[in-house]
Protein backbone atom coordinates (compact mmCIF):
# COMPACT_ATOMS: atom_id res chain seq x y z
CA UNK A 1 0.00 0.00 0.00
CA UNK A 2 1.04 3.55 -0.57
CA UNK A 3 2.29 5.69 2.28
CA UNK A 4 3.00 9.38 2.78
CA UNK A 5 6.37 9.50 4.52
CA UNK A 6 6.60 13.29 4.76
CA UNK A 7 5.14 16.63 3.81
CA UNK A 8 7.50 19.38 2.74
CA UNK A 9 6.81 23.06 2.14
CA UNK A 10 9.29 25.21 0.19
CA UNK A 11 9.29 28.70 -1.30
CA UNK A 12 9.77 28.92 -5.06
CA UNK A 13 10.62 32.59 -5.66
CA UNK A 14 13.01 32.95 -8.62
CA UNK A 15 15.23 35.14 -6.42
CA UNK A 16 16.36 31.86 -4.79
CA UNK A 17 17.64 30.50 -8.10
CA UNK A 18 19.25 33.86 -8.90
CA UNK A 19 21.08 33.92 -5.56
CA UNK A 20 22.29 30.38 -6.15
CA UNK A 21 23.44 31.18 -9.69
CA UNK A 22 25.29 34.22 -8.32
CA UNK A 23 27.18 32.00 -5.85
CA UNK A 24 25.52 33.54 -2.78
CA UNK A 25 24.62 30.33 -0.96
CA UNK A 26 27.18 31.13 1.78
CA UNK A 27 26.29 34.83 1.91
CA UNK A 28 24.94 35.46 5.45
CA UNK A 29 21.82 36.99 3.93
CA UNK A 30 20.99 33.74 2.14
CA UNK A 31 22.82 30.97 4.01
CA UNK A 32 20.04 30.11 6.49
CA UNK A 33 17.64 29.49 3.62
CA UNK A 34 20.07 27.39 1.56
CA UNK A 35 21.01 25.44 4.70
CA UNK A 36 17.33 24.64 5.14
CA UNK A 37 16.98 23.42 1.56
CA UNK A 38 20.09 21.29 2.09
CA UNK A 39 18.61 19.82 5.26
CA UNK A 40 15.59 18.68 3.25
CA UNK A 41 17.81 17.39 0.41
CA UNK A 42 19.85 15.23 2.80
CA UNK A 43 16.69 13.99 4.49
CA UNK A 44 15.26 12.82 1.17
CA UNK A 45 18.52 10.99 0.41
CA UNK A 46 18.14 9.17 3.74
CA UNK A 47 14.44 8.42 3.44
CA UNK A 48 14.48 7.57 -0.29
CA UNK A 49 10.88 8.15 -1.30
CA UNK A 50 9.68 6.33 -4.42
CA UNK A 51 8.13 9.53 -5.73
CA UNK A 52 7.52 13.20 -4.95
CA UNK A 53 4.04 14.61 -5.43
CA UNK A 54 4.78 18.29 -6.08
CA UNK A 55 1.88 20.72 -5.59
CA UNK A 56 2.78 24.02 -7.23
CA UNK A 57 1.36 26.86 -9.26
CA UNK A 58 2.16 27.86 -12.81
CA UNK A 59 2.92 31.54 -13.57
CA UNK A 60 1.19 32.00 -16.94
CA UNK A 61 3.95 29.94 -18.56
CA UNK A 62 2.25 26.62 -19.31
CA UNK A 63 -1.37 27.49 -18.67
CA UNK A 64 -2.74 30.67 -20.21
CA UNK A 65 -6.31 31.97 -20.13
CA UNK A 66 -7.16 30.16 -23.38
CA UNK A 67 -7.68 27.04 -21.27
CA UNK A 68 -6.71 27.04 -17.66
CA UNK A 69 -7.36 24.06 -15.40
CA UNK A 70 -8.21 24.72 -11.76
CA UNK A 71 -6.32 21.57 -10.74
CA UNK A 72 -4.04 19.80 -13.24
CA UNK A 73 -2.05 16.59 -12.77
CA UNK A 74 0.84 15.56 -15.00
CA UNK A 75 0.68 11.89 -15.95
CA UNK A 76 3.44 11.96 -18.58
CA UNK A 77 6.81 10.24 -18.49
CA UNK A 78 8.65 13.54 -18.34
CA UNK A 79 7.81 17.21 -18.01
CA UNK A 80 9.57 19.84 -20.14
CA UNK A 81 11.02 23.02 -18.70
CA UNK A 82 9.09 26.26 -19.23
CA UNK A 83 10.20 29.83 -18.59
CA UNK A 84 13.19 28.95 -16.44
CA UNK A 85 16.65 30.45 -16.88
CA UNK A 86 18.84 27.50 -15.88
CA UNK A 87 19.36 24.78 -18.51
CA UNK A 88 17.64 21.89 -16.77
CA UNK A 89 16.69 18.51 -18.21
CA UNK A 90 13.01 17.50 -18.26
CA UNK A 91 11.66 16.33 -14.91
CA UNK A 92 10.96 12.57 -14.76
CA UNK A 93 7.36 11.56 -14.08
CA UNK A 94 5.67 8.57 -12.48
CA UNK A 95 2.86 7.63 -14.82
CA UNK A 96 1.50 4.76 -12.73
CA UNK A 97 1.21 6.74 -9.50
CA UNK A 98 -0.08 9.83 -11.30
CA UNK A 99 -2.82 7.90 -13.11
CA UNK A 100 -3.80 6.22 -9.86
CA UNK A 101 -4.05 9.57 -8.07
CA UNK A 102 -6.01 11.11 -10.95
CA UNK A 103 -8.43 8.21 -11.10
CA UNK A 104 -9.01 7.97 -7.36
CA UNK A 105 -9.32 11.73 -6.88
CA UNK A 106 -11.78 12.14 -9.75
CA UNK A 107 -13.75 9.22 -8.34
CA UNK A 108 -13.82 11.12 -5.03
CA UNK A 109 -15.10 14.31 -6.70
CA UNK A 110 -11.89 16.26 -7.34
CA UNK A 111 -11.99 16.71 -11.09
CA UNK A 112 -8.37 17.01 -12.12
CA UNK A 113 -7.49 17.97 -15.67
CA UNK A 114 -5.33 15.01 -16.68
CA UNK A 115 -2.29 16.17 -18.65
CA UNK A 116 -0.16 13.78 -20.67
CA UNK A 117 1.88 16.83 -21.60
CA UNK A 118 2.57 19.38 -18.89
CA UNK A 119 5.46 21.80 -18.92
CA UNK A 120 6.66 22.88 -15.48
CA UNK A 121 7.95 26.33 -14.59
CA UNK A 122 9.65 28.05 -11.63
CA UNK A 123 6.94 26.69 -9.35
CA UNK A 124 8.69 23.32 -9.66
CA UNK A 125 12.09 24.23 -11.04
CA UNK A 126 13.29 26.74 -8.45
CA UNK A 127 13.06 24.43 -5.42
CA UNK A 128 13.45 21.00 -7.02
CA UNK A 129 17.20 21.24 -7.83
CA UNK A 130 17.77 22.28 -4.21
CA UNK A 131 16.06 19.23 -2.72
CA UNK A 132 16.90 16.69 -5.47
CA UNK A 133 19.90 17.87 -7.46
CA UNK A 134 20.11 14.78 -9.66
CA UNK A 135 16.43 14.23 -10.53
CA UNK A 136 16.61 10.97 -8.55
CA UNK A 137 12.98 10.93 -7.52
CA UNK A 138 10.15 10.76 -10.06
CA UNK A 139 7.67 13.61 -9.75
CA UNK A 140 3.90 13.79 -9.99
CA UNK A 141 3.23 17.49 -10.64
CA UNK A 142 -0.07 18.92 -9.44
CA UNK A 143 -0.75 22.47 -10.59
CA UNK A 144 -3.18 24.76 -8.78
CA UNK A 145 -4.52 27.81 -10.61
CA UNK A 146 -3.88 30.79 -8.36
CA UNK A 147 -3.09 33.35 -11.06
CA UNK A 148 -6.34 33.57 -13.04
CA UNK A 149 -9.83 34.33 -11.79
CA UNK A 150 -11.78 32.43 -10.68
CA UNK A 151 -9.50 30.53 -8.30
CA UNK A 152 -10.24 27.57 -6.03
CA UNK A 153 -10.90 28.36 -2.36
CA UNK A 154 -8.45 27.31 0.38
CA UNK A 155 -11.11 24.83 1.57
CA UNK A 156 -11.28 23.34 -1.91
CA UNK A 157 -7.47 23.11 -2.06
CA UNK A 158 -7.46 21.36 1.33
CA UNK A 159 -10.09 18.92 0.01
CA UNK A 160 -7.98 18.32 -3.11
CA UNK A 161 -5.05 17.50 -0.84
CA UNK A 162 -7.20 15.13 1.21
CA UNK A 163 -8.23 13.31 -1.97
CA UNK A 164 -4.61 13.12 -3.14
CA UNK A 165 -3.54 11.77 0.26
CA UNK A 166 -6.28 9.12 0.24
CA UNK A 167 -5.31 8.19 -3.33
CA UNK A 168 -1.65 7.75 -2.40
CA UNK A 169 -2.63 5.54 0.56
CA UNK A 170 -4.82 3.42 -1.68
CA UNK A 171 -2.03 2.70 -4.16
CA UNK A 172 -2.09 -1.12 -4.47
CA UNK A 173 1.67 -1.70 -4.23
CA UNK A 174 4.32 -0.45 -1.81
CA UNK A 175 4.87 3.23 -2.62
CA UNK A 176 6.56 5.73 -0.31
CA UNK A 177 5.69 9.30 -1.22
CA UNK A 178 6.78 12.73 -0.04
CA UNK A 179 4.23 15.46 -0.75
CA UNK A 180 5.99 18.72 -1.57
CA UNK A 181 4.15 22.05 -1.64
CA UNK A 182 5.89 25.01 -3.28
CA UNK A 183 5.28 28.74 -3.00
CA UNK A 184 4.88 31.50 -0.45
CA UNK A 185 4.96 32.72 2.03
CA UNK A 186 3.93 36.39 1.99
CA UNK A 187 4.84 38.51 -1.02
CA UNK A 188 3.30 41.08 -3.33
CA UNK A 189 4.46 41.79 -6.86
CA UNK A 190 1.88 44.33 -7.96
CA UNK A 191 0.55 47.72 -6.90
CA UNK A 192 1.71 50.29 -4.34
CA UNK A 193 2.56 47.47 -1.93
CA UNK A 194 5.01 45.87 -4.38
CA UNK A 195 7.76 44.10 -2.41
CA UNK A 196 6.01 44.09 0.95
CA UNK A 197 6.40 41.13 3.31
CA UNK A 198 4.08 40.28 6.24
CA UNK A 199 6.25 38.39 8.73
CA UNK A 200 3.65 38.41 11.52
CA UNK A 201 1.19 36.64 9.24
CA UNK A 202 3.83 34.22 7.95
CA UNK A 203 4.66 33.10 11.50
CA UNK A 204 0.96 32.70 12.20
CA UNK A 205 0.54 30.62 9.06
CA UNK A 206 3.40 28.31 10.06
CA UNK A 207 1.75 27.83 13.45
CA UNK A 208 -1.56 27.05 11.74
CA UNK A 209 0.19 24.52 9.48
CA UNK A 210 1.58 22.86 12.60
CA UNK A 211 -1.39 23.04 14.92
CA UNK A 212 -4.57 24.28 13.34
CA UNK A 213 -5.45 22.87 9.91
CA UNK A 214 -9.09 23.85 10.44
CA UNK A 215 -8.02 27.49 10.49
CA UNK A 216 -6.23 26.99 7.17
CA UNK A 217 -9.32 25.82 5.36
CA UNK A 218 -11.43 28.56 6.92
CA UNK A 219 -9.52 31.28 5.04
CA UNK A 220 -11.16 32.91 2.06
CA UNK A 221 -9.05 33.76 -0.97
CA UNK A 222 -9.76 37.45 -0.30
CA UNK A 223 -8.40 37.10 3.24
CA UNK A 224 -5.26 35.36 1.99
CA UNK A 225 -4.75 38.07 -0.61
CA UNK A 226 -5.09 40.75 2.05
CA UNK A 227 -2.94 39.02 4.69
CA UNK A 228 -0.34 37.08 2.68
CA UNK A 229 -0.18 39.59 -0.16
CA UNK A 230 -1.38 39.56 -3.74
CA UNK A 231 0.99 36.74 -4.77
CA UNK A 232 1.09 35.16 -1.30
CA UNK A 233 -2.19 33.41 -2.10
CA UNK A 234 -0.06 30.57 -3.49
CA UNK A 235 0.18 29.28 0.10
CA UNK A 236 -2.97 27.36 -0.85
CA UNK A 237 -0.47 24.76 -2.12
CA UNK A 238 0.81 24.34 1.45
CA UNK A 239 -2.81 24.08 2.57
CA UNK A 240 -3.40 21.29 0.02
CA UNK A 241 -0.27 19.50 1.23
CA UNK A 242 -1.51 19.79 4.82
CA UNK A 243 -4.80 18.26 3.69
CA UNK A 244 -2.94 15.28 2.19
CA UNK A 245 -1.02 14.57 5.40
CA UNK A 246 -3.77 14.03 7.96
CA UNK A 247 -2.44 13.78 11.51
CA UNK A 248 1.13 15.02 11.51
CA UNK A 249 3.68 17.01 13.43
CA UNK A 250 6.16 19.64 12.28
CA UNK A 251 9.69 18.25 12.27
CA UNK A 252 11.62 21.15 10.79
CA UNK A 253 10.80 24.82 10.29
CA UNK A 254 12.91 27.56 8.76
CA UNK A 255 11.43 31.00 8.17
CA UNK A 256 13.64 33.56 6.48
CA UNK A 257 12.05 36.92 5.68
CA UNK A 258 14.36 38.81 3.34
CA UNK A 259 13.82 41.59 0.85
CA UNK A 260 10.62 40.87 -1.08
CA UNK A 261 9.64 37.43 0.24
CA UNK A 262 8.85 35.60 3.45
CA UNK A 263 10.85 32.51 2.52
CA UNK A 264 10.08 29.26 4.30
CA UNK A 265 11.20 25.63 4.30
CA UNK A 266 9.34 23.20 6.54
CA UNK A 267 8.83 19.46 7.01
CA UNK A 268 5.97 17.54 8.55
CA UNK A 269 5.79 13.87 9.40
CA UNK A 270 2.87 11.59 10.17
CA UNK A 271 2.22 11.64 13.92
CA UNK A 272 2.36 7.87 14.14
CA UNK A 273 5.92 7.95 12.84
CA UNK A 274 7.94 7.18 15.97
CA UNK A 275 11.36 7.48 14.45
CA UNK A 276 13.03 10.85 14.44
CA UNK A 277 13.04 11.74 10.79
CA UNK A 278 15.86 13.36 8.87
CA UNK A 279 13.84 15.18 6.25
CA UNK B 1 -12.62 46.01 -20.29
CA UNK B 2 -11.23 43.16 -22.35
CA UNK B 3 -9.69 40.92 -19.76
CA UNK B 4 -8.82 38.25 -22.29
CA UNK B 5 -7.61 40.64 -25.00
CA UNK B 6 -5.35 42.52 -22.62
CA UNK B 7 -3.76 39.39 -21.23
CA UNK B 8 -3.52 37.83 -24.70
CA UNK B 9 -1.52 40.87 -25.84
CA UNK B 10 0.80 40.68 -22.83
CA UNK B 11 1.17 36.89 -23.10
CA UNK B 12 2.09 37.15 -26.78
CA UNK B 13 4.89 39.57 -25.85
CA UNK B 14 6.73 36.69 -24.14
CA UNK B 15 8.90 36.01 -27.20
CA UNK B 16 11.86 38.10 -28.30
CA UNK B 17 10.40 38.24 -31.82
CA UNK B 18 7.06 39.62 -30.63
CA UNK B 19 8.77 42.24 -28.49
CA UNK B 20 10.94 43.30 -31.43
CA UNK B 21 7.85 43.64 -33.63
CA UNK B 22 6.17 45.74 -30.96
CA UNK B 23 9.22 47.96 -30.53
CA UNK B 24 9.46 48.47 -34.29
CA UNK B 25 5.87 49.61 -34.69
CA UNK B 26 3.88 49.81 -31.46
CA UNK B 27 0.94 51.64 -32.99
CA UNK B 28 0.24 48.94 -35.59
CA UNK B 29 0.68 46.10 -33.13
CA UNK B 30 -1.65 47.78 -30.63
CA UNK B 31 -4.25 48.57 -33.30
CA UNK B 32 -4.48 44.85 -34.11
CA UNK B 33 -5.23 43.88 -30.51
CA UNK B 34 -8.62 43.28 -28.92
CA UNK B 35 -8.23 46.18 -26.52
CA UNK B 36 -10.37 49.11 -25.46
CA UNK B 37 -9.08 52.63 -26.07
CA UNK B 38 -8.54 52.99 -22.33
CA UNK B 39 -6.41 49.83 -22.28
CA UNK B 40 -4.36 51.00 -25.25
CA UNK B 41 -3.72 54.24 -23.38
CA UNK B 42 -2.55 52.33 -20.30
CA UNK B 43 -0.16 50.28 -22.44
CA UNK B 44 1.22 53.34 -24.22
CA UNK B 45 1.67 55.21 -20.94
CA UNK B 46 3.35 52.16 -19.33
CA UNK B 47 0.86 52.66 -16.47
CA UNK B 48 1.67 49.39 -14.72
CA UNK B 49 -0.69 49.88 -11.79
CA UNK B 50 -3.44 50.91 -14.17
CA UNK B 51 -2.85 47.76 -16.21
CA UNK B 52 -2.96 45.60 -13.08
CA UNK B 53 -6.21 47.27 -12.03
CA UNK B 54 -7.59 46.57 -15.52
CA UNK B 55 -6.91 42.87 -14.98
CA UNK B 56 -3.42 42.41 -16.43
CA UNK B 57 -1.73 39.38 -14.91
CA UNK B 58 1.11 40.04 -12.47
CA UNK B 59 3.39 37.65 -14.33
CA UNK B 60 2.66 39.06 -17.79
CA UNK B 61 3.15 42.76 -17.04
CA UNK B 62 6.97 42.27 -17.12
CA UNK B 63 6.69 41.22 -20.78
CA UNK B 64 5.58 44.77 -21.58
CA UNK B 65 8.40 46.04 -19.38
CA UNK B 66 10.91 44.04 -21.44
CA UNK B 67 9.43 45.39 -24.66
CA UNK B 68 9.82 48.93 -23.31
CA UNK B 69 13.23 48.40 -21.66
CA UNK B 70 11.82 48.72 -18.15
CA UNK B 71 13.32 46.14 -15.78
CA UNK B 72 11.28 44.21 -13.23
CA UNK B 73 12.73 46.13 -10.24
CA UNK B 74 11.94 49.36 -12.08
CA UNK B 75 8.35 48.22 -12.63
CA UNK B 76 8.19 47.60 -8.89
CA UNK B 77 9.55 51.03 -8.04
CA UNK B 78 7.07 52.67 -10.41
CA UNK B 79 4.19 50.71 -8.92
CA UNK B 80 5.26 51.97 -5.50
CA UNK B 81 5.59 55.51 -6.84
CA UNK B 82 9.26 55.61 -5.88
CA UNK B 83 12.56 56.33 -7.56
CA UNK B 84 15.13 53.53 -7.68
CA UNK B 85 16.93 55.13 -4.70
CA UNK B 86 13.75 55.47 -2.65
CA UNK B 87 12.85 51.87 -3.45
CA UNK B 88 16.27 50.64 -2.29
CA UNK B 89 15.86 52.60 0.94
CA UNK B 90 12.33 51.23 1.47
CA UNK B 91 13.65 47.69 1.04
CA UNK B 92 16.48 48.36 3.48
CA UNK B 93 14.04 49.63 6.09
CA UNK B 94 11.62 46.79 5.55
CA UNK B 95 14.44 44.30 5.87
CA UNK B 96 15.36 45.77 9.25
CA UNK B 97 11.78 45.40 10.39
CA UNK B 98 11.19 41.85 9.16
CA UNK B 99 14.56 40.22 9.95
CA UNK B 100 13.76 39.65 13.68
CA UNK B 101 10.86 37.39 12.69
CA UNK B 102 13.26 34.82 11.22
CA UNK B 103 13.08 31.27 12.54
CA UNK B 104 16.36 29.54 11.78
CA UNK B 105 17.06 25.83 12.29
CA UNK B 106 18.90 25.97 15.61
CA UNK B 107 15.97 27.86 17.10
CA UNK B 108 13.34 26.15 14.97
CA UNK B 109 10.34 24.44 16.50
CA UNK B 110 10.62 20.66 16.42
CA UNK B 111 7.57 18.60 17.10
Amino acid sequence: MGEIIAGIGVSHAPSIASARAAGQTDDPAWKPLFDAFDHVRRGLLDERPDALVVIYNDHAEEFFLDRCPTFAIGVGERFPVRGHDEPLPPVPGHRELAMHIATAAIDAGIDFTVCHEQGVDDGVLVPLPLIDDEWQFPVVPICVNVVWEPRPSPARCFAMGEAVGAAIRSFPDPMRVAVVATGGLSHTLVGPGFGSVQPEWDRRFLRQMAEAPDELRAYTMAELEQQAGHEGVEVVQWIAMRGALGACRPTYTCYHPYRMTGYAVASYHPSNDHEVSKV
Amino acid sequence: MSYYGLNRFLYDLRTVEARAAYQADPASVLAAQDLTDAERALVEALDFNGLADAGANTYLIPNLGKAADVSFPEIGARMRGETAEQWAESMRRQNERIAPFALHPEEAVHG
